[in-house]
């Protein structure tokens, strides 16, 4: 079955000021709707810039980004357009939220995106309904648990109703439950029609929850492949860090090797 | 702060406009403050206390700690008042006298200080501060000012997070274990805090142009406020009260 492309990042070259190295080389990804995508890679690896280019906030010194097969064209009504339909979820959800309460800051993206009050309202309610948060609505950010802020920062983007969400590994340091709702927050999303590329270095994450890996390597994406065919191969595995894995699924804890 | 802003959150009377309570509270200020009467005073401290407990819903620990150090300041101010200093005869020498003229003048002083400051303390256990200045836009409040007032008063609980998980991580490598190590890490944290908070600053900005925002006012949405009669019925009967006990 064929789906429509949505976003796409093609040959993508992107170098920080002051840096030795390019962050991005060549790195090029397609995202279609109904894919949930595990963005793999080192640290420094270039998974956070990429994603940075989705959403418009970067933009790239080679390279050429589109939406549904048109490039980005990086004027205010195109980035607005663009931010309305590629949601970015940041790795510290404190760095996002910042209004009195709740339901303001998840207003704050409808509003932008020229909402009406009464629209954004009932935007920000139904996507604190969807993240499981409704009861927070009237509390300020800071008031929040760590858990309760991530959820909090994926309304603040849903609110938006964007088709892509780009979650800047999102499900690191959460708890097993919490980690669960969120995964199956953005489940709800694919399913709806929209797509979800997710930065992770959680191997489990990977494997089970996405569709597809994307494996990044020294600023360029090398292996984009279902995670059955990254798990099956060795050279793949490695590349992964999969062979690094002290439990692997079929394992019992109590038969695992001992680390040294 | 956090506990002071968490009540202001929780307050059964955030329903009530802000600028209702900010006036209210403005005007028993001024009647303790004009009227000038121990009775009115000591009504006032009372009432908003009362109402601070009973209606907006702060703890009595709570509103009594507030007090306290209040208390400490105002009477560190009023001794001064209370104790007089002055040369003694033509030896040069100098005396401090308390006299009960002096003392009743320094009570009467403190009391109403208390009162004053009660009524503030029922203003911020009742309205969320940024509420409070968003409402101010009614008056014509740059807008600017007002987003400087919000993200300053979203820093300052981040500053506060860093600042103790970075004072926590030094004290655990014994970095408050002596005076020099002491000196040492509080210049280090607070370079460091510095740091932090322009990094932080610099991210927030990049989350807030990630979900559309293109410079100018920050977007917000108006919050809603209902109408209720009671909340004018009392605000009435504490203000007869106060003016009734100054006509006594």
């Amino acid at each position: 079955m064929t789906t429509t492309s949505l976003l796409a990042f093609e040959a993508l070259h992107y170098r920080y000021p002051g840096a030795d190295a390019p962050a991005l080389r060549s790195a090029s990804l397609e995202v279609r709707a109904g894919e949930k995508i595990a963005l793999m890679g080192r640290n420094g690896s270039g998974k956070s810039t990429l994603l940075l280019h989705g959403n418009g906030l970067l933009r790239p010194q080679q390279g050429v980004v589109r939406w549904q097969g048109e490039a980005i064209a990086y004027t205010r009504p195109a980035l607005r357009a663009l931010r309305s339909r590629v949601g970015l979820i940041f790795q510290n959800p404190d760095e996002q939220l910042f209004a009195p309460t709740l339901l303001q800051d998840l207003a704050f993206g409808p509003l932008n995106s020229g909402a009406s009050e009464q629209e954004a309202r009932q935007r920000a309610e139904w996507a604190a309904a969807r993240c499981r948060i409704e009861h927070l609505l009237a509390q300020p950010p800071h008031a929040l648990s760590g858990g309760q802020k991530l959820c909090a920062a994926l309304a603040g983007v849903l609110a938006m109703r964007p088709a892509v969400l780009l979650a800047d590994e999102v499900t690191s340091g959460l708890d097993p439950w919490m980690r669960r709702n969120v995964l199956s927050i953005l489940d709800e999303h694919v399913a709806e029609g929209g797509a979800v590329v997710l930065s992770t270095h959680e191997l489990d994450v990977a494997r089970h929850w996405a569709d597809k890996i994307a494996l990044m390597e020294e600023g360029c994406v090398v292996h984009v492949a279902p995670p059955r065919e990254f798990f099956a191969s060795p050279a793949w595995r490695a590349r992964i860090g999969a062979d690094l894995w002290l439990f692997s699924d079929a394992t019992p804890m109590h038969h695992a090797p001992r680390s040294t | 702060m956090h506990r002071l802003d968490a009540y202001a959150h929780a307050s059964r009377l955030r329903h009530v406009h802000p600028l209702n309570k900010f006036a209210f509270a403005l005007t028993v200020i001024a009647l303790c403050l004009v009227l000038d009467r121990p009775a009115v005073s000591a009504a006032a401290l009372l009432w908003m206390a009362g109402l601070s407990l009973l209606w907006g819903g702060a703890t009595p620990g709570f509103v009594l700690r507030l007090l306290a150090a209040e208390g400490l300041f105002l009477a560190l101010g009023v001794v001064a008042v209370a104790v007089q200093i002055g040369p003694v005869g033509q030896g040069g020498g100098w005396s401090a006298t308390v006299t009960p003229a002096s003392l009743a003048q320094a009570g009467a002083l403190l009391l109403r200080a208390f009162a004053c400051a009660s009524a503030m303390n029922f203003l911020a256990l009742t309205t969320p501060i940024l509420e409070l200045a968003a409402a101010a836009q009614r008056f014509r409040a740059p807008a600017a000012l007002l987003d400087v007032t919000l993200m300053m008063y979203r820093s300052v609980f981040l500053l506060l997070e860093t600042l103790m998980r970075m004072q926590r991580a030094q004290e655990s490598r014994n970095g408050y274990a002596s005076w020099s190590a002491t000196m040492r890490s509080a210049a280090a944290l607070g370079s460091q805090l510095f740091a932090a908070s322009w990094r932080s600053g610099q991210r927030m900005e990049m989350a807030l142009q990630a979900r559309g925002y293109e410079g100018g006012a920050l977007p917000m949405l108006t919050p809603a406020y209902t109408l209720s009669r009671t909340w004018p019925a009392v605000a009435c009967l504490v203000l007869a009260t106060l003016l009734g006990l100054a006509c006594l």
